[in-house]
């Protein structure tokens, strides 16, 4: 890496959106609902504002008072009614943070209490926001047959929490009515459509400027928007800069969402294991405002089977609306939670079976060539069987799982054996996909261009890539095709106006998608560089899948899945229910790994965020003490093409320690997170 | 300077005189032990409505000191210098518990006086200090016809705990007895009515129990201890018969812990039975 | 209120309110303090307070009066420094941007007390800056590299 470049990091002079030391910049302050739901009565002050002070409320947004993601939307700032606690109702902007607090406290705020919706229940049906129903055969024929073992059971997960470093500060720059907008975002494009609407302004007027923000989980989409969007307004009404920063007593940013997810499954096998029929029913809770319910209800549907071949499914899926803050979205929706309960499932299967796990899942597994139930086939090998094998071996699975199944059959037997301490291991599985099912236009495409003249090649992304190093590895990809110094190589980011719109689909650290059109780019290049003058421009652009019907949910939408599999190893301490986890497989496979230390530092990072999300908090696991976890990763290359990875181990690894908590236990896990309170709970 | 939110005052003294009078004019005031953020989970947080007495100078409350018996540290002596100078005299189990709870910086920027006044009182570190035997001195200034002067107490944490603490008292040192405690353990037992830890420290020579501590805390109680219990183990050999265990857990129940049968029961059963094995366990 | 300090060796006089943290007032006057969380557990807004690694999200403005401040510009010409870079870049280490100046000074911290730090003196340190995103082993790797760059500077 460039010395310089390092040097400058470390001295801090990157320069994020709150850097700015200018004097003249004005503050914002948000106002917030104190209570779940009701209607805004009044918003008045006592006293006259001090000069440059003044209030925005909706009613003062010159456009059109709505966040927008294409899929879900909900308003900036609420204008007659709230729905959620903490909804932004009024932004308080001025030169001075301090005066602003006490400002805050002279402005009148009434609501009229009102009646909140009901609870996150599976068998809500009128607070839906989308619907999907499938079913691909009937269970009918096999109901009466006596040969046929069947399964239920009902799980209940709240879903994972985003992590909030680094702030989603922003800042606007007020340049003679153009709108400089500095933030800490991926999807620049969603916040300048934003922007444009909220102000009516035309496109030129609204510019965006990316800042890095590393291995940080991507799934902070619609904070950024917002902070953006209150900036940009602050700005237009004041004519000033504006900056808007969190605070850390702002709770509406540090309380992220934390959305539950319902799943009932039934399931019929025969003798042999194999699965039959499988009936899911699930129900996700999307907050007031649900966001991209399609996509995340159709995704779970599409997966429904998990790694598992079963082509008679009935599937009802559904998201519900609450009084609560609208839920995040995780690069792969809630798949986390169908994956990891579709795991726990297959484990109470087998054990209907008179089988191990390993052998349930051995019978069972998906194969080249067979088809989903939507009538696609897969065309590409999972190579699950190594997979397992990887992971099996190193760790003695088997042997353990007998030997800690025997421990257990003596203290089922009796009692007071019961000894101080038990162990358990598990084996998962799991997969996940890189892009966006929808096939709506502005969600999906990504634009790259390139463009070679006198001065070098210039390259232009749709977004800022989920890594600094990729930029290295693609300009040294460049540099040796054509030939060109490395230092002639230029990146920039949504520079041209004229690009086409990026969505959330195309995920910035979705190198898959990005990686292949450079490279086809760079060749194009390549072989026009002699024949033709400069400057030479190409173009790439990804489209979405052909063989992809989204009404009718046939085909397959997935260029690539990405496979993974993990061993657990645990003890439970029965005195005080402690868990002390003594070892991890984790076997991925998920094609080229371009980078291998960033890699490993996303899967180290995973399984911190996998661990608070079971345990619900980090004592189990701090990522740098003493007693850093014992995890063994092995990366399987079977493709040339770099493939998803983020996501991927929260996908597989609950389900493995959940699992293995069950075996030391004896008692089979249908909540999470894994708290002493939800280990006694009653389906 | 007078706000709604935010500090009263700051002083900033050179010597006693100084303190007497401001604590003697403003009941409130106390001493600015390095605490302050509210959020914070492992912090009390500092009481904005009270004034703050920053003292410059004041070299009394800089200082470690040691007698024959035990180690006093005055309440500006940040917990890090505390751990770095203690370190081979005192309980290991002090410093690991302080270890686990503050990193590095907050423990350079807190001081001792924070474990006193700012910890809440379910931290397992008060209970800790407590049954270490631990004493302080607290100063309180005494208003005559015509002038203040300064009363000093020494008081046991236990006590102090018991009696409100009330305008006009400083706590100033804080006096840990010299005694390594060669085993310890920690628990806590998460259950349906919440959190309750258990500390237990013993000695033992040749097998015999020679000094023995035990202690419980619950949430927002006062730390429970009975010297009874700890009484009677010394000399023995093993630990509480079935009945014992049977007294403490009710012994618990009386004091405002909610029971359960299903798993705080047979959890606090196990742990009482296994403390000797754990003991022997660990060895330094 | 207006309070005289020290800020990387020179002497300051800054003027904020008095319950502010001092992150908050730092962050105005210095390039390497980005505070993140504000509650003491991230770890961003780590900077030297006489000498000693402190969150300065935790310490009121108040209570740095005539006391020494160290952010990361203040180290930048030291030797320290450029052990800690040279190390940094033959560790490969590519460090995140946000926590990097916290990481430099909690190095800087670490270099100058000890010539030979303990296991748990090292991990003490790293695990101050609470976030995971840089690669822990490399992280240090790169402790490791910066030792020996100090050795060889001081010892040939
Ligand atoms: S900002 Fe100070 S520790 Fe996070
Ligand atoms: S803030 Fe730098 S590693 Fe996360």
């Amino acid at each position: 890496m460039n010395e310089r470049y390092l040097k400058d990091k470390l001295l801090g002079k990157i320069r994020y959106p709150q850097n700015n030391t200018s004097k003249k910049i004005l503050y914002i302050k948000l106002i917030c609902s104190p209570i779940e739901r009701g209607s805004i009565e009044e918003l008045s002050w006592t006293e006259p504002f001090p000069k440059d002070y003044f209030l925005i409320k909706a009613k003062d947004i010159p456009g059109k008072n709505t966040i927008d993601f294409g899929d879900g939307s909900f308003p900036l700032l609420a204008d007659e009614e709230v729905y959620y606690p903490y909804q932004p109702i009024a932004l308080l902007v001025g030169p001075a943070p301090q005066v602003l607090k006490e400002l805050e406290e002279t402005v009148k705020l009434k609501i009229n209490k009102k009646e909140i919706l009901p609870e996150f229940n599976i068998s809500e049906q009128e607070q839906c926001s989308y619907q999907r129903e499938i079913r691909t055969s009937s269970s009918d024929g096999l109901e009466n047959k006596s040969e046929i073992i069947w399964v239920e059971d009902y799980f209940e997960m709240e879903g994972q929490q985003h992590s909030s470093f680094p702030p989603a500060h922003s800042r606007c720059q007020n340049e003679g009515m153009v709108f400089n907008i500095h933030c800490i975002t991926q999807w620049p494009w969603i916040i300048k459509k934003n922007v444009q609407q909220l102000l009516k302004l035309p496109k030129k007027m609204v510019k965006i400027r990316c800042y890095p923000c590393e291995n940080h989980q991507e799934s902070k989409i619609f904070h950024p928007v917002q902070t953006a969007s209150f900036c940009a307004l602050a700005s237009f009404i004041s004519k000033k800069n504006c900056l808007f920063q969190i605070n850390p007593e702002d709770n509406y940013f540090y309380a992220p969402p934390k959305g539950k997810v319902g799943i009932y499954l039934k399931a019929a096998c025969n003798h042999r294991g194999e699965l039959l029929h499988l009936k899911l029913d699930f129900s996700l809770e999307g907050g007031a405002y649900p966001l991209w319910s399609k996509e995340r209800v159709d995704r779970m549907c599409f997966f429904t089977s998990g790694v598992y071949h079963c082509r008679n499914l009935e599937i009802h899926g559904k998201m519900q609306r609450t009084t609560s803050m609208p839920t995040g979205l995780f690069p792969d929706g809630d798949l986390s939670s169908l994956l990891t309960s579709i795991e726990l499932f297959s484990n109470i299967m087998a054990e209907e079976c008179k089988m191990t796990p390993l052998e349930w899942k051995t019978v069972n597994l998906i194969k080249r060539g067979n088809g989903w139930f939507t009538g696609a086939l897969l065309a590409r090998n999972p190579s699950l069987d190594e997979l397992i094998k990887a992971v099996v071996e190193p760790s003695d699975y088997q042997r353990k799982y007998s030997a800690y199944q025997y421990q257990n059959h003596l203290i089922k037997k009796d009692s007071s054996k019961k000894p101080q301490k038990s162990k358990g291991i598990a084996l998962s599985l799991g997969c996940i996909a890189n892009n966006f099912l929808t096939q709506q236009r502005d969600q999906s495409p990504a634009t790259i261009s390139m463009t070679l003249d006198q001065q070098g090649l210039s390259i232009e992304l749709p977004a800022p890539p989920g890594h600094g190093q990729l930029y290295k590895i693609w300009s040294s990809m460049a540099s040796e095709a054509l030939s060109i110094d490395e230092n002639n190589i230029r990146f920039d980011i949504y520079k041209s106006e004229e690009n086409n719109p990026e969505g959330p689909s195309c995920f910035s650290r979705n190198v898959t998608i990005i990686h292949h059109q450079i490279k086809q780019c760079i060749n194009q290049i390549a072989k026009k560089r002699f024949r033709e003058p400069l400057p030479l421009f190409e173009t790439r652009r990804f489209r979405r899948s052909r063989n992809w019907d989204d009404d009718n949910f046939k085909g397959h939408p997935y260029q690539h899945l990405s496979w993974g599999a993990a061993v657990v190893e645990l003890e439970l301490n029965h005195e005080d229910n402690s868990i002390n986890i003594q070892q991890i497989y984790i076997v991925l496979e998920s094609g080229k790994i371009l980078l291998p230390s960033v890699a490993s530092s996303v899967v180290n990072q995973a399984i911190g965020q996998s661990l608070q999300w079971i345990f619900k908090s980090t004592e189990n696991y701090n990522p740098m003490g003493e007693n850093t976890l014992p995890f063994n990763l092995q990366f399987l290359e079977t493709s040339k093409e770099p493939k998803a990875l983020d996501g991927l181990v929260q996908n597989i690894l609950p389900a493995a320690i959940m699992q293995a908590i069950a075996q030391a236990s004896c008692k089979n896990q249908h909540f999470l997170p894994v708290t002493p309170g939800n280990w006694e709970r009653k389906k | 300077m007078a706000k709604k939110e935010g500090i009263n005052q700051i002083y900033q003294p050179r010597n006693w005189n100084d303190i007497i009078k401001i604590v003697d004019n403003k009941g409130n005031a106390q001493l600015y032990t390095g605490q302050w953020n509210k959020n914070l989970k492992v912090q009390g947080g500092l009481d904005l409505h009270s004034h703050l007495i920053v003292p410059q100078g004041l070299e009394e409350l800089k200082r470690i000191g040691r007698t024959e018996e035990h180690i006093e540290v005055g309440a500006l002596v940040s917990l890090e210098e505390f751990i770095n100078t203690g370190k081979k005299i005192l309980p290991i189990v002090l410093f690991d518990q302080i270890r686990k709870d503050f990193p590095l910086p907050l423990r350079n920027s807190l001081k001792v006086g924070h474990l006193l006044k700012g910890l809440q009182v379910s931290n397992p570190l008060i209970l800790l200090l407590c049954l270490l035997d631990c004493s302080l001195e607290r100063k309180t200034f005494k208003t005559g016809k015509k002038k203040t002067h300064l009363k000093t107490q020494w008081l046991y944490l236990q006590q102090h705990l018991q009696d409100k603490y009330s305008n006009g008292e400083l706590l100033c040192t804080l006096r840990v007895p010299i005694y390594r405690w060669d085993h310890y353990l920690i628990r806590n037992i998460q259950y349906s009515g919440g959190l309750l830890t258990i500390i237990a420290l013993a000695d033992l020579t040749r097998g015999y129990v020679s000094d023995f501590r035990l202690g419980f805390i619950y949430e927002e109680l006062k730390p429970l201890r009975n010297k009874e219990w700890e009484a009677s183990i010394m000399g023995r050999k093993n630990l509480f018969n079935q009945k014992e265990k049977e007294n403490i857990y009710q012994y618990l129940l009386d004091n405002g812990v909610p029971g359960d049968e299903e798993y705080l029961k047979p959890s606090l059963l196990m742990i009482l039975d296994n403390l000797l094995y754990h003991f022997q366990d660990r060895e330094y | 209120m207006t309070i005289e300090l020290f800020l990387n060796g020179e002497h300051k006089k800054l003027t904020a309110q008095a319950d502010l943290a001092l992150s908050q007032v730092l962050q105005l006057e210095c390039r390497g303090v980005n505070p993140g969380c504000g509650k003491g557990y991230c770890g961003c807004c780590t900077v030297l307070l006489n000498g000693k690694l402190t969150y300065s999200c935790q310490i009121p403005f108040f209570s740095v009066k005539n006391q020494s401040i160290m952010t990361v510009e203040g180290i930048q010409t030291s030797n320290i420094f450029s052990d800690i870079l040279k190390g940094m870049k033959r560790a490969k280490l590519d460090i995140c941007d946000y926590c990097a100046p916290a990481r430099t000074l909690s190095f800087y911290s670490l270099l100058k007390r000890a010539d030979r730090p303990n296991n748990q003196e090292i991990q003490e340190v790293l695990s101050s800056i609470h976030c995971s995103c840089t690669h822990i082993p490399l992280l240090n790797q790169a402790i490791f590299y910066s030792l020996e760059e100090k050795y060889t500077r001081l010892h040939g």
